[in-house]
């Protein structure tokens, strides 16, 4: 146990959160499409993908979306984060750490990701003006028919 | 696109030819200014609600200058520097990012990276690429590792 890794948190790691993702849809690339202004031929349409000689895809960090099904509101904390998805620390707040995604094929318009993200570990650090818990998840995302697609580690830093 | 952004390479400009990609070689390139309102519209497309996109006043309580840039989006600028330059073929294989420092809407983000490997998988060139992301203050915010796939040419 530390100042901020109380028996409360400490009773995250191994939980286990089940992901039910929604279909990707042409209209949530073009949303990210222009959002990011990311224009790859590839992303933006069939007949630009086509024209340059390449398959239409759908942009890589889309998954976040997509991995992201609507919530009702009682299940989001007052910071934004879905409930399920942090543990409690300190403040009760956080930010994103390190992000490592391989994607074993690029995703498509109508893939539909289901996943179990886990909480694998917890460690306390030192910062230059405070504590903080930086958390780790493991995700393996599956498409419709349950191949492997997506492997993630995500690091929350919670304070 | 934001009147002060601009990209230095475009897909539809020549990509980069595969035999030039060695270690060392420098990824052309990106910058990006993100309005509040652009920040607003990257973090609807992915879903995400967090209030340091958001509120000022939360921020400000963290020690930070007001709402900060959703790091989905930093992360994205690395895999599309590298996508630029290696151009429309291009599949984006993994990435790995870290956010060193927060960065800020309406502020001139500068993208830069290197080729640090250079493989054969069948018809494919896979390129590693490490990146950097720095604010006008020349601090880094994002640094990256991105993977990325092109077909081989003859």
């Amino acid at each position: 146990m530390g100042v901020l890794l109380d028996e409360d948190a400490l009773a995250w790691i191994g939980r286990q959160v089940k992901v039910e993702g929604d279909e990707i849809t042409e209209s949530m690339v073009q949303q990210y499409v222009f959002a990011s202004e990311d224009d790859h031929p590839a992303y933006v349409s069939d007949s630009s993908a086509a024209a340059a000689g390449t398959e239409r895809v759908v942009p890589p960090m889309l998954y976040q979306a997509a991995t992201r099904p609507f919530k009702p509101l009682k299940d989001y904390s007052p910071d934004g984060i879905v409930v399920e998805n942090r543990p409690y620390i300190g403040s009760g707040q956080s930010v994103g750490g390190t992000l490592s995604v391989e994607w074993i094929r690029p995703l498509r318009i109508g893939d539909r990701l289901s996943a179990v993200k886990t909480l694998v570990s917890m460690k306390e650090k030192d910062g230059s003006t405070r504590k903080f818990v930086v958390v780790m998840w493991e995700t393996e995302y599956r498409d419709q028919i349950g191949e492997l697609v997506i492997r993630e580690r995500y690091e929350q830093i919670c304070f | 696109m934001n009147a002060t952004s601009k990209f230095v390479s475009d897909y539809t400009s020549q990509p980069t030819p595969v035999a030039d990609l060695q270690p060392g070689a420098a990824v052309p390139p990106l910058d990006r200014c993100v309005s509040r309102v652009q920040s607003t519209l990257y973090t609807a497309a992915i879903r995400f609600a967090h209030q340091v996109h958001f509120d000022d006043e939360m921020c400000r309580a963290q020690g930070w200058k007001g709402v900060i840039l959703p790091g989905f989006l930093l992360g994205n600028w690395c895999l599309e520097a590298v996508t630029r330059m290696l151009g429309p073929q291009s599949v984006v294989r993994a990435v790995s990012f870290r956010l060193t420092s927060v960065a800020y809407p309406d502020a001139l983000h500068h993208i830069t990276g290197e080729v640090s490997k250079v493989e054969q998988d069948g018809d494919w060139t896979i390129v590693t690429c490490t990146m950097a992301v720095n604010d006008p203050d020349e601090t880094l915010v994002t640094k990256a590792t991105v993977t990325v796939a092109v077909p081989t040419t003859e």
